[in-house]
Order: structure tokens, then C-alpha cells, then sequence
């Protein structure tokens, strides 16, 4: 990714920011639309670069054990799309809704965990024998 | 008359002949003297004698040195390896989701994670450390009464007692401490420092804290207690011996009218040839135990530079809690190290006590 | 995947809100609302289908 794509992100950012500004006062529902839309565009738009990146610490999964790097991996991603909605929830106004999507993203992430957290148990009680 | 002059003559022989048993028969079995079956098994084991050791130059000392602890350094290396890849993972995972709450979530993982590559490590040298000091605790069992033996040999009386008396019950007290209470205590620790870890909860790790300390001062104050004990109880054995050994010597001389003088340089020769076999038994000890702590002790050692370098990584990475735990690893890796190196003193410096003393005595 | 969706709402958000207004001050209020809903629906057909492809994409990337 060369650096001058920040720039791009930077002016599709504003523009979705303006038009979002522009539209509250007539139809606030477009205006949440209308950002969303923003966002799913940025994300789509980065997606292909993360996974650029992600392939690259995938080489790093051969020193770990597979289950922990899917682990990892699913984590982020998890709290990726939970962020992204709880933020938008946030804009329109509903916070109460952005708290349970990120409770819902946090056990998420604890149920993906489960196995290691099981691994860690049983190290314990062979350490307590 | 020449009745009288005969029997005086077959006296003096007699006596002639006897002198010289006494003055040239030890002197002989000295040099010719093969060592007793036993005591050839300890001097055989292991594989560098005294006189080998002695004249050594320090380049072919460190060589020997690096031969048996090189083999140690590959499996720790490759654990930092694991580490820094897990660490490096967790902070890419981070910049997906910066925000506070979510950074709990993936530290915990990472938490889980870095204490499960840890304990498999630490746990295994908990492990050989309880084993290296039972087995040199067996091996004592059975050498010290041979030991004993030959500083009875030497005269040593007093000296052989506090060697098999005070000495081996200490080594065996404090084997006996280590094996079934030490050492617990040590995974006890690990287990708790990783449940900080994972939980957060910060009375938990000022447990885990106040818990090294404990164990530390513990071992600090045995250790001087033995230290003090063992030196003065062999101080006052050495001079009890030399006592003895000069009034007999005294005793010897001034008794025998006429061979009195020449039995006691024979006797001197011989005390000195057994004085030397002692030495060199002693030394096979010291060198068949050294033989196995310099790998374990590398081995210990590495873990805990390595695990301490890992929480480090962990700390620069961003993920402190992660440090925590690996930091506490590595201190449950050095209180091994403490352990499996106070009893290996204990053991070779008593063993060294004992050869020094007893060498200014009657004949020296 | 473009920033031509989001002109494309705002403009039909826009063009909608306009109507509304219209519809409105003409007294044809059940029709503004009926115009209002259409754009909605309009707007989420296009959102549905870009949101979901992202989604797939997000779940083979991260292994959810």
C-alpha cells in the first residue's frame, strides 16, 4: 500500500462526513445511512491490505500452535466488526445497543478462548498435583 | 655366661628384625598399596582425575566447560522464538481493535498463551531439579561411609564423625526440604503468578510477590545457619584430631626406646599416602556431582534469562500484563537455580572443608 | 466498491427529503411517507448486498 492511499481514505472519510452533516437535519435516517455506507466502503476498501498483512504473520504460525494464532486472529476480527457497530450506534444516538453489541463481541472472543483457557486448567493441575 | 651373652644376642636380633618390619614393611605397602575395591569405584567414576584437573590451563578448562553445558542453549532459544512470535501477533491483533475493552479481550489470550509456552519449560526444570538433588542425595548416602573410612585412616576421627554425623543428616535434612517442600512452593508460585496474570485481580499479584520473598529469605537464612554450623563443627573436629594425633605420635616415640623415632617416620609416610587418597576421593566426588549440575545449572540459567528477555519484549510490545507473567516464570526458574546451587555448595564446600583440614597434623 | 454509494444515498437521500417537503406542504402526507419508505428500501437493497460481500470477505480473513 503506498503511503499516498491515505489520502484517498482521508477524502472519502470527508465527503461521507459532510454529506452525513448535510442530510441530518432533512432525514436523519439517510444521514446514519449514509455513513454507514462510508464505512463499509473504507473497510472494503483496506480489506485487501490487512490481508496482505495478515498473510505475512501467518508465517509466524509455524513457531505457535495453529489453535493459538486462530485464536489471535479471531479476535481481531471480532472486535473489528463489534467496534464498527457499536461505534454506529453511538452516532445514532443508541448506546445502549453499542454496549450489548460489545458485550456480545467480548464473550465472543472469551468463547473462541476457550480452549486455550481449558490448556491453562489443565497446566495448572499438574503444577497443584 | 655365654648362655646369657646368646639369649642377649638373640634378642637384639629380634628386635633388629622387628624394627625393621615396622620401618620398611609400611613403607613398602605404601608405595605398592592398592586401594580397595570401594574406594577404586569412586576414584574411577569420573571422567577427569585430580591430578588431570590440577594441571589444566584455563583456554582447556573453558573448552571442557563449554563441551557439557553447550547442548543446553537450543530448546530455550527456540521457546524465545515462540515468545517473541506470539507477542508480535498480539500487538498485530491490537492495532485491529485500539480501544480499551477490547485490548483486555486480546491480552488475555495473549496472557494464556504466553504462560502456556512457559510452563511446559519451567515445569520440566522444577522436574530435573528434584531429581539431580534426590540422586545426589543417594549417591552421598552411599559414598560419605567410604569417605568416613578413609579420614578414619588418616586419623581423622573426630572429623570422619562430624562427616557422616552432622554433615550427611544436613544434607539430607535440607535434600529432604527442597524435594517435598521447596519445590512445591515453586509451582505453587508459578500457578498463582499465572492466575494474576490472567485474572488482573491486584491483590493476587502482591501474593505472588510477597511469596518469593518469603521463599528467598527462607533459603538465605538456611544457608548461613549451615554455613555457620557445618565450618565450626569442623574446625573444632580438625584440632580435636591434631590434639590426638600429637599426643599419640608423642607417645609412640618416647615409648619404643629404640625404633620409636624411625616408626613414626614410617607411620608419617603412610598417613601422608592415605592423605592423598582422600584428597582424590573427595575430588571424584566433587567432579561426578559437577558433572551433573553444570548442565542443569546452564540449563536453569538460560530458561531464566530467556523468560526475563521474553517479558521484556512483552512490556515493549505493549502487553504488560503478559510481562507479568512471563517476569514471574522467570523468577520461579531462579528460585530452582537457588536451590539446586545451595545444595551443590553445600555439599562440594563441606566435601572441601574436609579435605583441607586434618593436612597441618602431626606429621606435617 | 466505490464512494459512488455513498453519493448515490446521499443523493436519494436528498432527492427524498426534497419530495418529502413537497408532498408535505401539498397536504399528501401518507404519500410522503409512502415516498419515504421507498427510498428506504432502495437505499438498503444497495447497502444489503455491499454489507454482506464484506462480511465474507472479513470471515475467510479472520477465520471466524
Amino acid at each position: 500500500m503506498s503511503a499516498a492511499q491515505i489520502g484517498a481514505v482521508a477524502g472519502v472519510a470527508i465527503v461521507t462526513v459532510v454529506l452525513a452533516v448535510l442530510l441530518r437535519p432533512y432525514s436523519p435516517v439517510y444521514a446514519l445511512l449514509a455513513s454507514l455506507a462510508g464505512t463499509v466502503v473504507l473497510l472494503a476498501w483496506m480489506l485487501p491490505y490487512a490481508a496482505q498483512a495478515l498473510e505475512w504473520l501467518e508465517n509466524f504460525s509455524v513457531y505457535l500452535l495453529r489453535e493459538e494464532f486462530i485464536c489471535l486472529i479471531r479476535a481481531a476480527g471480532i472486535a473489528l466488526v463489534a467496534q464498527t457497530a457499536q461505534d454506529l450506534c453511538k452516532d445514532a444516538g443508541m448506546t445502549a445497543m453499542g454496549a450489548k453489541v460489545e458485550l456480545a463481541g467480548r464473550c465472543m472472543i472469551l468463547l473462541s478462548a476457550l480452549p486455550m483457557l481449558q490448556r491453562v486448567v489443565d497446566v495448572w493441575s499438574r503444577l497443584l498435583q | 655366661m655365654r648362655r646369657k651373652r646368646f639369649r642377649l644376642c638373640r634378642l637384639l636380633a629380634m628386635v633388629l628384625l622387628v624394627a625393621a618390619g615396622i620401618v620398611f614393611c609400611p613403607a613398602v605397602y605404601a608405595e605398592e598399596m592398592d586401594t580397595p575395591p570401594q574406594i577404586q569405584e569412586y576414584l574411577d567414576e569420573p571422567e577427569i582425575s585430580a591430578e588431570e584437573f590440577s594441571s589444566m590451563s584455563l583456554p582447556e578448562l573453558i573448552a571442557a566447560l563449554w563441551k557439557t553445558v553447550s547442548g543446553e542453549f537450543l530448546a530455550p532459544f527456540r521457546l524465545l522464538g515462540q515468545i517473541g512470535a506470539l507477542l508480535l501477533l498480539a500487538s498485530a491483533a491490537l492495532t485491529f481493535a485500539p480501544s480499551d475493552g477490547w485490548r483486555q479481550c486480546i491480552e488475555l489470550i495473549a496472557v494464556a498463551g504466553c504462560f502456556l509456552l512457559s510452563a511446559d519449560g519451567t515445569l520440566e526444570l522444577v522436574g530435573q531439579v528434584s531429581a539431580a538433588i534426590s540422586d545426589w542425595r543417594l549417591y552421598l548416602a552411599s559414598f560419605l561411609p567410604i569417605f568416613a573410612g578413609v579420614m578414619v585412616s588418616c586419623g581423622q576421627s573426630a572429623g570422619a564423625l562430624v562427616c557422616t554425623g552432622l554433615f550427611f543428616s544436613m544434607a539430607s535434612l535440607s535434600a529432604q526440604l527442597i524435594c517435598s517442600v521447596a519445590m512445591p512452593l515453586v509451582r505453587a508460585y508459578l500457578a498463582l503468578n499465572s492466575a494474576a496474570g490472567i485474572s488482573g485481580v491486584p491483590p493476587l499479584q502482591e501474593a505472588t510477590q510477597g511469596l518469593t520473598r518469603c521463599v528467598r529469605s527462607l533459603l538465605r537464612g538456611v544457608s548461613v545457619g549451615f554455613a555457620a554450623v557445618l565450618g565450626l563443627q569442623n574446625t573444632l573436629a580438625a584440632q580435636s584430631d591434631n590434639l590426638a594425633m600429637r599426643a599419640g605420635g608423642a607417645v609412640l616415640s618416647s615409648s619404643i626406646p629404640v625404633v620409636g623415632a624411625a616408626a613414626q617416620d614410617a607411620m608419617a609416610s603412610v598417613l601422608a599416602g592415605l592423605r592423598v587418597v582422600k584428597g582424590s576421593l573427595g575430588f571424584a566426588a566433587i567432579a561426578v556431582l559437577a558433572a551433573a549440575f553444570l548442565p542443569l545449572f546452564a540449563r536453569c540459567l538460560v530458561m531464566r534469562l530467556v523468560l526475563a528477555a521474553g517479558g521484556l519484549l512483552a512490556k515493549a510490545f505493549g502487553l504488560p500484563r503478559s510481562g507479568a507473567v512471563l517476569e514471574g516464570a522467570a523468577e520461579g526458574a531462579g528460585l530452582c537455580l537457588s536451590f539446586l546451587v545451595f545444595f551443590f555448595m553445600l555439599v562440594v564446600l563441606s566435601t572441601a572443608l574436609m579435605i583441607a583440614t586434618g593436612t597441618g597434623g602431626l606429621f606435617g | 466498491m466505490d464512494i459512488d454509494l455513498v453519493f448515490k444515498i446521499a443523493a436519494i437521500g436528498i432527492i427524498v427529503a426534497v419530495l418529502n417537503q413537497l408532498l408535505i406542504r401539498s397536504g399528501r402526507e401518507d404519500q410522503a411517507m409512502m415516498t419515504t419508505l421507498a427510498g428506504l428500501i432502495v437505499v438498503l437493497s444497495m447497502m444489503v448486498k455491499e454489507i454482506s460481500e464484506l462480511f465474507v470477505t472479513i470471515k475467510t480473513l479472520f477465520n471466524l
